[in-house]
């Protein structure tokens, strides 16, 4: 039988991850279901989130964001009140530091769990035109730490040795205070929620699958697939900064065609392309205040989004034999980069928002499975049923997630 | 059958949930430092109720920098270049004291603050220096002082011991002709040296050659105890002369910090009209008290209880305003008139000390939380951040109340 490709939504992190490319659990096919055959299919998703690729395409563990020196600039840069920024301006220059001087840098942890339970229903209606619907339930755990690295002890004698001579010893405390928790300090001013532990079961962005077999010849198959993203899965909240998310609240509507290629009775090579376009929306987001800023305080509920379109590319070559199979494919996801605008603050800020997300990933998949059909067939069997478990490894990208994903997939025919 | 998949999937979906490994991040902090503000040493100090000095300013909003630019006048000029120098090189080279209309207005009042906490810092600064120098000085003329009272007597001694009973007065410049007793009809009342050099004048006509020596002897003691008297005072003399001359620097400074702070915000005052500037009557600068009575002088005051734990009288003598369209003359601000108000002096969990009040004039109220340090050279402060509430604005600004030590 056939499989229906999936792109359920899996996590995201952050609104840099909304919206953004994820890796493939299945490979091309250009097969659809039986007239009257309906089948129901659970694909269980296992990933671990701890790394990713970057924009020049290094690998990063996910917690580099909180890895950042904690320099005077950056410190005057991050203060809201211009005032603030005098302030801070004069004590850099009666401690004789300049931008770059820095206190120390911020460190962090970020530990992602999840397993997306994706139960799929497929309905043969006519001997073209299959139906889908997946309906992905996400549960997720996340662990986040940050902490500091205090590294400039004269700096920090200077600055408190500065607030005693200004008069000013309560603020001596809350220097050290700051000082000791400056990630989640910086987060409760700029109005962000505490940085919590969470451990959670969410419904994902549900998928409705059209396929149509457009040729269906002895040596070869092409299939026509349509599909829509609603949003039902739950997109980030605006006032965390870490979140794993189970959709980004928008609309998708793709569009792809897959084309088999039975090289014999037990090898078929298989082919797709396909473009996906992210509907535009208004979403709440938090404007940057500066080029590369992380936090910040400005909140514009009535951003204008338009999350880049989606291409992906995908070549497998397939092996079967007696129920047993074994798969092996590659896949190449891009991304465009996100398009930001409104009203409340500058478009040079809207800008800094799309910064790093364009994605591009590329991956290579291995599956083995084994089924029951052709037992079904010969009356050997009770029951028509399939079970195949895929391993994704992705080897390069952009901006992407870069763990692992393993998946098992189990299928009912009925 | 198809139920039970369907109910067999929902068991699998909500099943196994995973779980992320707790792992903390990297973490290291230099101890923090301990404050107590109101220790039990700054409790058994007793301090002046007169305040030494008043510091009340606003700065400006963003709206009211809006197109301001500043540079400052050429007579302000050589204050400028005082408080300037007072700065490190480094310091001196980043600091920028213009204003001009390519900076942002976020940069404009930023950059006012910053040019305010520097005055506000050389000031302090050079009341830093202030205080060993007048110790230095002090200390120095005890010094001249105990050898004078060494010294003086033994030469007072020696002159006493050769005066000069005369027959006539001697012609400016000239010898006297001296007896060392009342005979052959010499005037009653001697002439007595007040200076060694003066017993070069004299010339005994009755000595013995021993006493001859033994007045030679002691002009040459007298000589060299007047000298050396002189040659110690005169160096500490010379380093009080030089203190004097650092004590007037110093004050210069401090006056050319505050009028840089003054011509600073008096511009951005005739420019918008808000009000930035207050005048306050300290020991510091003594202003006539509010009303007709010309000549008497009211100074601010702070007056705690016994223990130190409460404030039972807090007196500002005020004006606000230069080239603001609101002014406001002096006047009391006391929590006995009530125009100060909602008094709190307070630990915070910190260990600081606060003060925090409400001052209501005519036009405006200023909240005012200020933080409490005491220390040898600087005495008591109050410290901190005010907010005047104008026109329906806020205006952030600083306040600073300086007390000093009973002597």
């Amino acid at each position: 039988m056939k499989k229906i490709l999936l792109g359920a939504a899996l996590l995201s992190i952050c609104s840099a991850y909304a919206g953004d490319l994820k890796a493939p659990f299945s490979l091309p096919s250009a097969r659809v279901l039986p007239k009257g055959v309906r089948n129901l299919s659970y694909k269980g998703l296992m990933v671990t989130a701890e790394n990713k690729f970057n924009a020049e395409g290094t690998s990063l563990v996910l917690a580099d964001p909180f890895f950042k020196n904690i320099t005077f600039g950056d410190a005057i840069k991050g203060k809201l009140d211009p005032i603030d920024q005098g302030s801070l301006t004069q004590a850099m220059l009666s401690v004789g530091a300049d931008e770059e001087t820095s206190f120390g840098r911020t460190t962090g942890q970020i530990n992602i769990k999840a397993t997306a339970n994706v139960p799929v229903f497929a309905w043969g209606i006519s001997r073209k035109l299959t139906l889908a619907m997946a309906v992905p339930v996400i549960q997720s755990s996340l662990n986040v730490s940050t902490g500091v690295i205090q590294e400039n002890v004269n700096l920090h004698n200077d600055m408190k040795a500065l607030l005693a001579a200004k008069g000013v010893d309560s603020k001596i405390a809350e220097f050290d205070d700051k000082m000791s928790m400056p990630i989640a300090s910086k987060l409760s001013d700029y109005g962000y929620d505490p940085l919590l532990n969470e451990d959670k079961t969410e419904l994902g962005d549900i998928k409705l699958v059209a396929k149509y077999l457009l040729s269906d010849l002895p040596k070869r198959r092409i299939v026509l697939s349509g599909d829509v993203t609603l949003a039902t899965g739950t997109d980030q909240d605006v006032n965390r900064v870490v979140q794993v998310t189970s959709g980004d609240d928008q609309y998708d509507a793709g569009l792809s065609l897959a084309h088999d290629y039975i090289l014999t009775d037990k090898i078929t090579l298989s082919s797709s392309a396909g473009y996906t376009v992210q509907l535009k929306d208004k979403n709440p987001e938090r404007i940057p205040m500066f080029d590369n800023s992380k936090v910040t305080p400005d909140i514009d509920l009535n951003t204008s989004r338009d999350l880049g379109d989606v291409v992906v590319g995908a070549v497998a070559g397939k092996f079967r034999y007696e129920g047993w199979k074994v798969e092996t494919g590659y896949t190449y996801q891009y991304k465009e980069a996100d398009n930001y605008s409104g009203n409340l603050y500058s478009a040079e800020r809207y800008d800094w928002l799309e910064q790093n997300t364009e994605q591009e990933m590329h991956t290579v998949q291995l599956i083995a499975g084994f089924d029951t059909l052709s037992l079904f067939k010969k009356k050997k069997f009770p029951v028509p049923l399939s079970l195949t478990v895929n391993h994704t490894q992705v080897v390069k990208g952009k901006n992407v997630v870069n763990d692992p994903l393993t998946s098992v997939d189990f299928s009912m025919f009925f | 059958m198809f139920n039970k998949i369907i109910y067999l999937s929902f068991l699998v979906a909500i099943g196994c949930a995973p779980k992320a490994e707790l792992k903390n991040a990297d973490f290291k902090v230099f101890p923090k430092k301990v404050i107590n503000a109101m220790s039990s040493d700054v409790q058994k100090l007793e301090f002046e109720t007169e305040m030494r000095e008043v510091t009340i300013i606003a700065y400006p909003t963003l709206e009211e920098v809006k197109g301001f630019i500043f540079t400052p006048r050429e007579e302000m000029q050589p204050s400028w270049d005082n408080v300037i120098s007072k700065l490190p090189d480094n310091y001196q080279s980043k600091l920028q004291t213009t204003i001009d209309d390519k900076m942002s207005d976020e940069k404009k009042l930023g950059t006012i603050v910053t040019l305010v906490q520097t005055a506000g810092e050389v000031r302090d600064g050079e009341f830093q220096n202030k205080a060993p120098l007048e110790i230095k000085s002090e200390e120095n003329w005890i010094k001249i002082a105990e050898l004078k009272a060494e010294m003086e007597p033994k030469i007072d001694e020696i002159l006493d011991s050769y005066p000069c009973f005369y027959v006539k007065r001697a012609p400016s410049g000239q010898m006297w002709t001296c007896e060392l007793t009342n005979i052959n009809g010499t005037r009653s009342r001697p002439k007595i040296a007040r200076k060694c050099n003066v017993l070069e004048t004299f010339n005994y006509s009755n000595m013995t050659a021993g006493d001859i020596q033994a007045f030679e002897t002691q002009k040459s003691v007298c000589t060299d105890l007047d000298e050396s008297l002189g040659r110690s005072t005169e160096s500490l003399k010379a380093e009080n002369k030089e203190i004097v001359k650092n004590l007037r620097n110093i004050k210069q400074a401090r006056l050319d910090g505050q009028s840089v702070v003054l011509e600073l915000l008096e511009s951005v005052e005739k420019y918008s009209e808000g009000t930035f500037i207050s005048s306050n009557s300290s020991i510091s600068k003594k202003l006539d008290c509010p009303g007709d009575e010309v000549g008497t002088k009211c100074l601010s005051s702070i007056k705690f209880s016994k223990d130190k734990k409460t404030i039972e009288e807090l007196k500002l003598f005020t004006s606000f305003g230069v080239y603001a369209k609101d002014k406001l003359p002096l006047e009391e601000y006391s929590l006995e008139n009530g125009r100060i108000n909602n008094l709190k002096f307070y630990r915070t969990t910190y260990g600081g000390q606060i003060l925090s009040f409400t001052l209501s004039t005519d036009l405006f109220k200023i909240k005012a939380e200020l933080s409490m340090s005491y220390r040898g050279d600087f005495g008591l402060r109050f410290v901190g951040e005010t907010k005047m509430y104008h026109d329906g604005k806020v205006k952030r600004g600083v306040m600073k109340l300086e007390i000093d030590k009973k002597k």
